[in-house]
């Protein structure tokens, strides 16, 4: 399968941090690839250059084929950035919007027609044409935000966050949209933060303090997890403090919305049912299938591990 | 071509769909304009002073009328001794006051003894003044109506002794002056100052609206949407930069007009010099907003850098105060202050009807300058945005 987009060591330092320290990833043509990290792990570093708005510091870019550097502005007319803010002009109106930037990509004015009808009917926002960007609702105006990038037939969007702030049912709408043009053979380079979101992906990587932590599918990666999970209930929500030890044999603790979920190092494998004992408060503890936030805590943990014996 | 227009398009769209800032574009200029022409003027009038009259006679009497006939000053009441007088100056009821001597009607009177042989020996007689020299400008402009007045009145004295005797003291001056003045007759400050406002006007509008236009669209973002797409970050400077030349054109003229009609000043350049003359001047002017747009994040910077900007620029450009009494190292700094030679233009073409032959000089330092700043404006532009 041939490659959308090929990065090397990339490099850069910004605002006086390192913000992405080295990061080599592979993105398959026609994949929806999501990039999850916290904020700060430089997602929107890399969305920036990689959308041709800023240089890197070293490294090895390729998008379709194209080296990033040399041939920025014949990339421009190939790939699309959906910004994470909305980026459009709110005084205008969607069919302006619209309009403007079919403009700025020179369609001719058949294709445009075309294009245009084709799109509003697409992302439903026929019935708001006439409504001033900024009038729309949060989840509209992504979806308007879409549109613009989609113009041109771009083969290759980066996506920085487009559903943060959007209420779950634009949220679950974005995302049918965006797997439908995943469809279409057009390459989709989302990052989030909603770990749920991750799952809609189909290959990851997870970003940290500008490192990548891990890739792959998520069903991959998910086979690679290296703890056996316990979720620990109790009657009340059970305290929890970072800063205690964990006990004897379990290498990470970490609430999740009311229960206590406990990693165990896979090597003991004994049956875990008295591990609630524990825990003061709990009275019971079953085994359960990690998914990518826990997959994310076991990565991030043993970084830190690492990073404290390297210290020392 | 195409995407400059299209730039430009959607930059009048915003103007229109913002009614409210639209008619403070217009109107907010229009009204400075009508209060400042009044408000601004050099002219020191209806200053407040105070008199210690130790004499008390005839002599000084006359005197004072004919300080408090005129309408430069404002008499506040006499003084009983100097103690009071400076009290008075210390609460700002006074500016200025008059000191007359006890003998001053009789050294008067011995002065003034003209034989056909000539003045009598010895000093005139002492008359004090005493001014409140914070504001040394207007201060000193009061002291020397004052002096002028009491030397009038002395003048006159003189005059009317000789003339009693047969002689005439026009006769006896050295010289008489003969004052003609040029181009504002009245010598009407608003004739000089509206032309300048013109000036500031025109110079705040356009630099501060590109400035903040370009950064509104850093602030949303959207100017990073613009930067992915296809067009030369060229076209986006000259596209947004393009309607407030519109702008400061219009409200060039409309200046103009209310110069014209409602302050009733002439009017006696061409008006397509003046174009070209604003269009050169503009170069910096929105030049230095879109300078002032690369180097910036929000709008609250760009408001702070552009103001502090304008500051030198309005203060050292001969608006309020005559540029050949600045220091020499400051006259210097002035060369490079696009607004002094605008000033200069729009005021000689207002008054003396100067046309291209008189002001090239002006011209082509404008031109210069507008060449560098918007010429290093597009280019940081460009670098800043890839």
């Amino acid at each position: 399968m041939s490659l959308a987009l090929r990065i090397r060591d990339l490099i850069k330092d910004h605002a006086g941090e390192k913000a992405l320290k080295g990061i080599s990833f592979e993105v398959p043509e026609g994949a929806l690839f999501g990039i999850i990290g916290a904020d700060g792990a430089g997602k929107s570093t890399l969305m920036t250059i990689l959308a041709t708005l800023m240089d890197a510091d070293s490294g090895e870019v390729e998008e379709l084929g194209l080296d990033l550097k040399k041939d920025f502005k014949i990339l421009r007319h190939r790939i699309a950035f959906m910004p994470q803010r909305f980026s459009l002009y709110p005084d205008l109106t969607v069919v302006e919007n619209l309009h403007f930037f079919a403009d700025l990509y020179d369609l001719d004015p058949a294709e445009k027609q075309k294009r245009l009808s084709d799109l509003l009917k697409f992302s439903a926002l026929e019935p708001f044409q006439k409504r001033r960007a900024g009038l729309l609702s949060g989840g509209m105006k992504q979806k308007l935000a879409l549109c613009c990038c989609l113009l041109h037939r771009p083969s290759l969007i980066y996506l920085d966050e487009p559903t943060v702030g959007v209420d779950p049912v634009a949220r679950r709408d974005f995302w049918i949209l965006l797997k439908s043009l995943k469809s279409e053979g057009i390459t989709l380079v989302v990052s989030t933060p909603y770990m749920d979101e991750a799952k809609l992906c189909d290959t990851l990587l997870l970003l940290d303090h500008g490192k990548v932590l891990d890739s792959g599918s998520p069903r991959e990666m998910l086979s690679r997890y290296p703890y056996s999970l316990y979720r620990i209930r109790g009657p009340k929500p059970l305290a929890y403090s970072a800063r205690k030890e964990p006990p004897q044999g379990v290498s990470l603790v970490y609430p999740a919305g009311g229960e206590l979920r406990a990693a165990v190092d896979g090597g003991m494998n004994a049956s875990q049912d008295d591990l609630w004992k524990d825990f003061p408060g709990a009275n019971a503890s079953e085994s359960m299938t990690p998914d990518i936030e826990d997959l994310f805590f076991a990565l991030l943990s043993r970084e830190q591990a690492s990073l404290e014996k390297t210290v020392k | 071509m195409k995407l400059f227009r299209l730039i430009a398009w959607k930059e009048f769209q915003h103007l229109r769909s913002d009614k409210a800032a639209l008619r403070l574009l217009f109107i907010m200029p229009m009204v400075q304009l009508m209060v400042l022409g009044y408000a601004l003027t050099t002219e020191v009038k209806n200053t407040p002073y105070a008199v210690i009259d130790r004499c008390n006679c005839p002599a000084s009497a006359s005197l004072l009328a004919s300080v408090s006939s005129s309408p430069l000053f404002q008499f506040q009441g006499f003084a009983h001794s100097e103690s009071e007088l400076r009290t008075w100056m210390d609460q700002g009821r006074i500016r200025i006051a008059l000191l007359i001597p006890p003998d001053f009607s009789d050294k008067l009177e011995s002065r003034l003894q003209i034989t056909p042989a000539g003045l009598p020996k010895g000093d005139g007689v002492p008359v004090g003044i005493w001014v409140d020299g914070q504001d040394a400008s207007s201060s000193g402009t009061a002291r020397g109506y004052l002096s002028a007045i009491l030397d009038q009145w002395s003048q006159q004295r003189l005059a009317n002794r000789l003339h009693a005797q047969g002689r005439e003291l026009r006769d006896l001056l050295p010289f008489h002056i003969d004052t003609r003045i040029a181009f504002n007759p009245l010598l009407e400050s608003s004739w000089y100052m509206v032309p300048g406002i013109a000036v500031i006007l025109i110079t705040m509008v356009t630099s501060l609206l590109t400035g903040f236009s370009i950064v509104r669209e850093k602030e949303a973002g959207t100017l990073e949407q613009l930067l992915v797409t296809p067009i030369k970050p060229i076209h986006i400077v000259l596209g947004k930069a393009f309607p407030f030349f519109i702008i400061g054109i219009v409200e060039l003229f409309l200046a103009l007009g209310i110069a014209k009609f409602w302050f009733g000043i002439p009017f006696l350049g061409n008006y397509l010099v003046l174009l070209l003359f604003c269009a050169i001047y503009m170069l910096s002017s929105l030049g230095i907003g879109i300078l002032t747009s690369t180097v910036v994040r929000t709008m609250q910077q760009a408001l702070f850098l552009i103001w502090f900007f304008l500051i030198f620029f309005l203060l050292l450009s001969g608006f309020f105060l005559p540029v050949e009494n600045m220091p020499g190292w400051v006259q210097g700094l002035t060369h490079i202050n696009p607004v002094r030679y605008f000033m200069q233009v729009l005021r000689s073409m207002f008054l003396k009807g100067s046309g291209i032959q008189d002001l090239w000089r002006e011209a082509l330092s404008m031109l210069a300058i507008g060449v560098i700043v918007f010429g290093s404006a597009v280019s940081l532009f460009h670098r800043k945005s890839g």
